[in-house]
C-alpha cells in the first residue's frame, strides 16, 4: 500500500503550463496513435513546428520526469529537423528558443510550443522476455505457494 | 478472564484477506510509476531481491509473531521484547491509525470522483476546463480543474462518512465481516483489473507500451536512489510495518504454515502489481501520457485523462477504474481499523461495539480534517485546500518514517529481544518450507542495516539538506507569522505526540490481563 503526494505541485504545474503548450502545433513524422502509428528508435522522423522562429530548437526528453531521463537538443531549421530517436517510450518534444546567458553560454530554454510521444521499441523482445519472466517468478511462486497450502489438508 | 479467539473460516478466507490488506491505491497506480521511474525493466532486479531479502522475511516475522502470540502487534511485540516492544508496538498501530484516517479521506475523494463521473460525460469532467469558484475564477484543465473544484467543497465530507460507516460495518463481526468482504472485494479486483489490462493492451499500441514498461536501462543499477526506492516500494506494498499481519496472523491455527502464507501473500500482492503495471501502460503509451510518480496525480490527473482519451467506452471504464480504487482501498481501510480495534480489544478486553463505535466517530473527526475544503493556496502554487496541505505534510511523516521506523524496531525487538530463533523454530514447527539461519540473518543484521541507512539517506536528503518538508512549499503562499506558516511544524509535533505521546501511555496503562495478575498475586500473598 503506497501513498503519497510527492510530486503533486509539479504535476499540477505541468497541467498549468500544458493549458498553455500543449496545443499540439508540433507534428511528426509517422506518429499516428489512432492508426497505430508511431516514430520507431534509429528510424529518422521529421519534426514540424507549426511556426517557425529565429533560432529556434527541438529539445529531446527521453522519459521525462524519471531518475533515467536525458536529453537532446537538435537545431531547426524552418521550423523543422530530422529526428532519429535514441531509446523508446514517451518522449516530450519541445520547441523552444535558448536564453543566452551572461557568461555566453545558454542561460535556459524558452519552450514555445511542446509535445509528448510514445517511441516504438526496436527491439520490443527484450521487454516481452523481461514481463514473462517476472510474471512467471510472481505467478508460478503464488500458484507453488497455493499448492502447498492447500495440500495441508 | 479467557476467551475464544476469533478464527479465520478457511485458508482461503486469510489469504484473500491479507493479500486485500495488501493491495490498495499504491498497487494500481505507485507500483507502475516507481517502475517507469526507475528505468523500468530494470527495476524489477531491485524489486526482486528487495521481495526476497526484505519483503518476505518481514511478511513471514509479521506471521509467525501473531500466530506464536496469538495477539495484536502491541501485545504479541510485548511478548517478544517487553514494555520496550510494546511501546513499539502501539506506535506502529498510532503510526497506522494517521495513516487509515488520511487514507479514508483519500477514498471520500475517490467515491466523489466516481459521483462526477456517474452524473457527467468524462469528456466533460476529465477533458477541457473547469472554472474554479476560488483564484478570481481561474480555469484550469481537467481532471485536475475537476479535482480541485470538488476537493473544495463539502461534499468529499459525505464520501468520507460513507466509507467510514463501510469500514465500520466490514468490520463490525471481526473475521467474520471482513473474511465474507474480501471474498466479493478481492475477486472482484482482479476481475476489474483485467478487464483493464483487455482495454489497455487492445488498443492500437498497447502491446509497446508493456514492452516499454519492461525494458531494461541498466545504467540506473549503479544508483543508490534506484535500490532505496526498491526497497521502500516492498515495504510499504506488502503493508509492513502496520500491524496489520500480525493481527491478521493471530486468527490463525497455530499449526499452519506460516512460509507459505506469506510467500502466498507476497507474490499475490506484487502479481496484482505486475498485472496493474500492464494495464496502466499499456494505455498510457498508446495515448501518449506522461506517468508520475506520485499516487494522487496518478489516480486523479494521469489515469482519468487516459481513460476520457479511449476510442470507446470511456463512461464505464471511468466508474469501472474509480470502483477498483474503492474496493481496493476499502480491503486495506478495514485490516487497518482491525489491526487498532483488535489492540484495544487484547489489552483492554473492550467490547468490539463500543470500541468500533469510539475508534469510528474519532475516526471520522480525523479523515474530516484531511478533507477540509477551506482554500489557503488560491492560485494553486502547491496542495490547495488545507485538508490537502495537511495530508501532504502528515503522509510524509507517516508514511516515509513510521513504516521503516517501525520495521526497524521490530526486527531488532525481535531478532535481539526474544531471538528471531525462537519464531524460526515455531514457524518451522509447521512449515514445509524450513527456515534456515539465513532468516536470522537477515532479521538481526540485514533488514535492520537496509532500513536504517535508508531512514538517515530519507533524514539527511529530506530534512537537512532541503529543510523541514513543506517548509518551502507552505511558505510559498501562506503568509509568514501566521499559525498556517506553522503547520509544517505543527505536523509533525502532531504526529510525534500521537505517536510517541499516547504509545507511552497505553504501554503505562494497565490492561486486563495485568489487572488480574496482580489481583492473583496479592491473593495468593494473602
Amino acid at each position: 500500500m503506497k501513498l503519497v503526494s510527492q510530486g503533486f505541485l509539479m504535476v499540477l504545474l505541468l497541467f498549468l503550463l500544458g493549458s498553455a503548450t500543449v496545443l499540439g502545433q508540433i507534428s511528426v513524422e509517422g506518429f499516428q496513435p489512432q492508426k497505430n502509428l508511431f516514430p520507431i528508435v534509429g528510424k529518422t522522423a521529421m519534426v514540424v513546428s507549426g511556426k517557425a522562429h529565429k533560432g529556434e530548437r527541438l529539445r529531446v526528453t527521453y522519459r521525462p520526469q524519471s531518475a533515467v531521463s536525458h536529453v537532446e537538443i537538435l537545431n531547426m531549421q524552418k521550423g523543422r529537423v530530422a529526428w532519429k530517436p535514441a531509446a523508446p517510450g514517451l518522449v516530450k518534444l519541445e520547441v523552444g528558443v535558448p536564453i543566452p546567458g551572461k557568461a555566453g553560454g545558454d542561460s535556459g530554454f524558452d519552450v514555445l510550443d511542446s509535445k509528448s510521444i510514445s517511441v516504438r521499441s526496436d527491439r520490443p523482445a527484450l521487454g516481452f522476455g523481461i514481463m514473462i519472466l517476472a510474471g512467471l517468478i510472481l505467478f508460478g511462486g503464488a500458484a507453488f505457494s497455493i499448492r502447498n497450502l492447500l495440500a495441508e489438508g | 478472564m479467557s476467551e475464544t479467539r476469533a478464527q479465520w473460516k478457511s485458508k482461503f478466507g486469510f489469504i484473500l484477506a491479507a493479500s486485500g490488506s495488501a493491495i490498495g491505491l499504491g498497487n494500481i497506480v505507485f507500483f507502475p510509476a516507481n517502475a517507469y521511474k526507475y528505468g523500468g525493466g530494470a527495476f524489477y532486479l531491485p524489486y526482486f531481491i528487495a521481495l526476497f531479502l526484505v519483503g518476505i522475511p518481514v511478511m513471514i516475522l509479521e506471521f509467525g509473531l501473531g500466530a506464536w502470540a496469538k495477539k495484536s502487534f502491541p501485545l504479541a511485540m510485548r511478548q517478544a521484547g517487553g514494555k520496550a516492544g510494546e511501546f513499539a508496538g502501539w506506535f506502529a498501530i498510532l503510526n497506522a491509525a494517521f495513516i487509515t484516517l488520511y487514507y479514508v479521506t483519500i477514498l471520500g475523494w475517490v467515491v466523489g470522483m466516481a459521483g462526477e463521473a456517474l452524473a457527467n460525460p468524462v469528456n466533460e469532467i476529465f477533458m477541457g476546463k473547469t472554472k474554479l469558484a476560488w483564484g478570481a475564477g481561474m480555469q484550469i484543465p481537467n481532471p485536475a480543474g475537476t479535482f480541485f473544484a470538488m476537493i473544495s467543497t463539502w461534499l468529499p465530507m459525505a464520501g468520507v462518512l460513507f466509507v467510514w460507516l463501510l469500514n465500520g460495518l466490514l468490520v463490525s463481526k471481526g473475521t467474520k465481516t471482513i473474511e465474507a468482504a474480501v471474498k466479493i472485494f478481492v475477486p472482484l479486483m482482479w476481475l476489474t483489473m483485467i478487464i483493464l489490462i483487455v482495454r489497455g493492451v487492445t488498443l492500437p499500441g498497447g502491446m509497446d507500451g508493456v514492452s516499454y514498461l519492461f525494458s531494461p536501462d541498466l545504467n540506473v543499477l549503479g544508483r543508490m536512489d534506484v535500490w532505496k526506492g526498491a526497497m521502500s516500494q516492498m515495504f510499504f506494498t506488502l503493508s509492513l510495518g502496520f500491524g496489520v499481519m500480525t493481527a491478521y496472523a493471530s486468527y490463525l491455527p497455530k499449526k499452519s504454515d506460516h512460509s507459505h502464507n506469506a510467500f502466498t501473500t507476497s507474490l499475490l500482492n506484487c502479481g496484482f502489481e505486475w498485472i496493474a503495471g500492464v494495464a496502466i501502460f499499456s494505455m498510457l503509451f498508446a495515448l501518449s501520457i506522461q506517468p508520475k510518480a506520485s499516487t494522487l496525480s496518478m489516480m486523479f490527473f494521469i489515469v482519468p485523462q487516459g481513460i476520457a482519451k479511449l476510442p470507446m467506452g470511456a463512461q464505464a471504464f471511468a466508474i469501472g477504474f474509480f470502483f477498483l480504487l474503492l474496493i481496493a482501498g476499502l480491503t486495506s481501510s478495514i485490516s487497518l481499523v482491525e489491526a487498532l480495534v483488535a489492540a484495544m480489544q487484547d489489552k483492554f478486553k473492550l467490547s468490539r461495539a463500543k470500541t468500533l463505535a469510539f475508534f469510528g466517530i474519532l475516526g471520522f473527526l480525523g479523515s474530516a480534517a484531511f478533507a477540509l475544503p477551506k482554500v489557503i493556496d488560491p492560485g494553486l502554487g502547491s496542495n490547495g485546500t488545507l485538508g490537502l496541505t495537511l495530508l501532504d505534510l502528515m503522509d510524509h511523516w507517516a508514511f516515509s518514517y513510521g513504516l521503516l521506523i517501525v520495521g526497524l524496531v521490530e526486527c531488532l525487538v525481535i531478532g535481539w529481544g526474544i531471538g528471531s530463533h525462537r519464531i524460526r523454530d515455531f514457524i518451522n514447527q509447521n512449515s514445509k518450507f524450513h527456515l534456515g539461519r539465513w532468516f536470522d540473518v537477515l532479521i538481526k543484521f540485514l533488514i535492520p542495516l537496509l532500513l536504517a541507512v535508508i531512514l538517515l539517506m530519507n533524514i539527511v536528503q529530506g530534512e537537512v539538506l532541503g529543510g523541514l518538508y513543506g517548509s518551502s512549499a507552505v511558505t510559498n503562499y501562506v503568509p509568514k507569522g501566521g499559525i498556517l506558516s506553522s503547520l509544517p511544524v505543527i505536523i509533525l509535533f502532531v504526529w510525534l505526540l500521537g505517536t510517541l505521546g499516547l504509545a507511552f501511555l497505553l504501554t503505562r496503562a494497565k490492561g486486563v490481563d495485568e489487572v488480574d495478575a496482580v489481583c492473583s498475586e496479592e491473593g495468593g500473598m494473602q
